[in-house]
Order: structure tokens, then sequence, then C-alpha cells
């Protein structure tokens, strides 16, 4: 059979078999019975040879069916992946209408934008550290937008062009580059950017994921406010040399529908700018955190949130099928095989939960309890 | 050095025929394949949303 459509790393999760193509950098979540059929069909010389291995109580269009489905499957696991393109544009200073200075620790980062607009993409997540200083800075972005285009450049080089309305692509291009300097790391050392939220007790870290509107970014921010620390928010990097997830500065990014719950409990929630996005959809209000102790924690546990009011808050267990389908197509991941081959092995590495909740008192001691269990770091 | 593992072969070969009609047609419908995002993003906002909304 066509071995060379196989897939190039395999891992067991309890009941499920997690599959990665390298060809095409994807992710397939298969059961047993389907892991049995699909290792018997790459096993065997010709379909034939597979039809007469498997049950004698399957017609002959059952089997024809079964392989040609598997067949199928295979060639949709290895359509070839192909990286994002991007063009050679030039830098037009001339669109430098708004400059701010941000310090990060030690890193001096200057951001040019071209309008109060293009400007709110990527100022508001991280306006708690502007600063007026004129040092001169380590590292120089510019934002603009042009044609309808949006462009990130980084020290005069072009990171990304996208159409104005995928501008969450040049937040999250803008992120990775601004992880790199704080960092000291080039992209390639990452294993992905996960779409989720962490949050540290400063010995380990977990982090939250779940479909927009899930409560993530809320319970994070319950939890910011209760003694933990928010490492990352809606963007969680995981790096390939330790599988650690790093810090990421933007504030804690909550909808209007948030606010009621947080306002008597963040300590002046109130006085939090209210960010515009447009006039009928999209009021945020971005919340700082303090900083963690260090800048990446192990992580133990994957939590899949799911906030409904009025139910009872409750932490069990659930399969990996149920994580990476919440997961995945929401992250960029790393195609480079040894960042596959690691984050499969850091998966099979955390525990996997789901978490329902509306009780806000509850919800941090059902955390604390899980951060506690966690084994000792330092 | 190649390796033949027969006895391996033997339990497939075992289980593959003793896996029942209903459960070999059912198994080869229960895949999921995902594919993760080919460039780093935030949160997309919500349809109709964000700072440069579709123009009516």
């Amino acid at each position: 059979m066509i071995t060379s459509l196989a897939p190039t790393y395999k891992k067991v999760f309890g009941d499920y078999w997690v599959l990665w193509y390298a060809i095409s950098n994807s992710y397939s979540v298969i059961n047993s019975d389907f892991k049995l059929l699909l290792d018997t069909y790459l096993a065997s010389e010709t379909t034939t040879v597979f039809s007469s291995t498997i049950s004698n109580e399957l017609s002959d269009s059952d089997k024809a069916q079964i392989s040609d489905t598997l067949l199928n499957y295979l060639e949709c696991c290895n359509i070839p992946y192909t990286s994002a393109t991007t063009n050679l544009a030039k830098l037009d200073t001339s669109l430098r209408n708004i400059s701010k200075q941000y310090i990060f620790d030690t890193k001096n980062v200057q951001i040019h934008y071209s309008s109060e607009l293009v400007l709110k993409t990527i100022h508001p997540s991280i306006a708690h550290y502007c600063n007026s200083s004129t040092h001169k800075a380590d590292v120089t972005f510019d934002i603009y937008l042009q044609n309808d285009d949006l462009y990130l450049f980084k020290d005069k080089h072009l990171i990304s062009c996208v159409p104005k309305s995928d501008y969450h692509l040049i937040q999250g291009k803008f992120i990775m580059q601004l992880l790199c300097v704080l960092h000291n790391k080039v992209e390639q050392d990452w294993i992905g950017t996960l779409h989720g939220s962490t949050i540290t007790d400063g010995n380990s870290s977990m982090l939250f994921v779940g479909k927009s509107g899930k409560g993530k970014s809320t319970l994070c921010a319950l939890l910011a406010a209760n003694g933990f620390d928010l490492l990352a928010d809606d963007v969680s990097p995981l790096l390939s040399k330790n599988q650690h997830i790093y810090y990421n500065p933007s504030a804690i990014s909550l909808k209007e529908g948030a606010f009621n719950l947080l306002q008597p409990i963040v300590t002046n929630f109130e006085t939090l700018p209210i960010v515009e996005f447009n006039t009928t959809k999209g009021r945020l209000k971005y919340m700082p955190c303090r900083i963690p102790r260090k800048q990446h924690y192990p992580c133990h546990s994957i939590i899949l949130v799911n906030y409904q009011p009025d139910s009872e808050t409750k932490l069990e267990t659930v399969s990996i099928k149920h994580i990476l389908e919440t997961l995945i197509e929401d992250s960029w991941l790393s195609p480079n095989p040894k960042h596959a081959n690691q984050f499969l092995n850091w998966l099979n590495g955390v525990t996997l939960y789901q978490l329902t909740y509306s009780s806000t008192a509850s919800v941090v001691t059902e955390i604390s309890t899980l951060f506690k269990q966690a084994p000792q770091t330092l | 050095m190649k390796k033949d593992n027969n006895s391996d072969k033997i339990t497939r070969k075992e289980a593959i025929s003793k896996m029942g009609k209903y459960a070999a047609l059912t198994a080869v419908g229960t895949f999921v394949i995902l594919n993760p995002l080919k460039a780093q993003s935030s949160s997309p906002p919500d349809p109709g949303g964000g700072l440069f909304p579709p123009v009516d």
C-alpha cells in the first residue's frame, strides 16, 4: 500500500490516538478501531490483501467502501502544507503619524502607527508599558494601513501584510515578534502559539482554552484578582527548548459581557478605559496584571473553560479529542517535525480537564486546589 | 537491521479479523483531521465586529 501516506508520528492518549502528518502539518484524532483498520490498510500490499484480512461478515461493497474511506482520509492528511506568503513591499516612513515608546524590562520598543484606528490594533493591550522615554529604541515597529492592507515592519523589514479585515493576523505576528524580542528568541525557537490564556501560581502554570465567548479571559481576570499571576492572555507561547509557556505582556482583553461580573471583584475596574471597536459591537477593556516572578513556567494542565450562568462549578477530566478540537485550529503550530514531536510529548504530560463554572468564589477554590496538586518545580 | 515483529502481526491480524461488521463500518467514520493556523493570530473579532467591519 502507499506507505508514503502514513503518519509521521503516532501517540496514544487513553482511548484515542493522535497522529501527525509532516507533509500537511495536520493532526488527526482517531479511536483504536480506526487505528487498527488504518495500520492494517497501510501494512497490506494491495487493497485485495486488505479486503481479505478484514472481517468476513463484511460484503465486498462494505470492504470497498472502507478501503475508499481510508484512502480518502490519507489523501486529506497529505495535502502539502504551504506557508503564508508575504510580498516584498518597502517601508513607507511617511506614514509615521503617531509614535509610541514602550519599555519592557530592559527592552525599549518604539512603534509608529499610521492612524488612531491602526493604533487601536496594538496599543491598548500594551498601553501599560507605554513610556514617554526618549531613549534610543532597541527595536522599531511600523504598523500602517495602505490601500486597505495592513503592514507590519520590524526594523524596516516587512514581517506581514494582510487585508485590513484580518487585523488579528497582524496582532498575532506582532505578538510573536515582541515575544522574540523580550525573550531573546527567534520564531523558529517556538513550538507554537496556543490559543488560550495561561495562569501561574509561581510554581507551575495552567492553560485555559475554549472557543470565543466561553469565559477564558474572564476567568483569568478573576484568578489574577485572587492572587494568581497572568502568564499570557489569548496567545500562550510554548518554547521548544524547555516546553515552558512564556510571559506574554499583553493585558487581559475583556468583552463587555464580563464587565458586571468583574466590576465588584477587580480593584479599580471602573477606571480601566473602554476601547470602542465600532459603534455597535466590540466594547473592550484591557486589564493589565502584575508581572509574574519568572518569565516562564512548565504547564501541568489544560482546562477547557465553559462559563454557564447559574451552573454548579464542575471540574472533570476530558478527552484529548475534545481538547484538540478546540485548541488546534485556533493555534499556530510549527510545521517542524521536531516541534510536532515535542508538542505531542508535551500534550502527553499534561492533565486535561473541562471546567464548567458560574460562581466566582468556588471556581477560585477549585483552581487553587488543582495548583496545589501540581509537582513542585523549584 | 530489518526487524520483523511476527507476534505483532499475528495480534493485529487476529484483532482485525475479529472486528465485526458494525464496528468496522462505524470506525471509518470517526476520524477528525485538524489543521493549525499557518500564521500566528490573536482571537479574530466577532462576525460583523472589529476595527474594520465590512461595508454594507
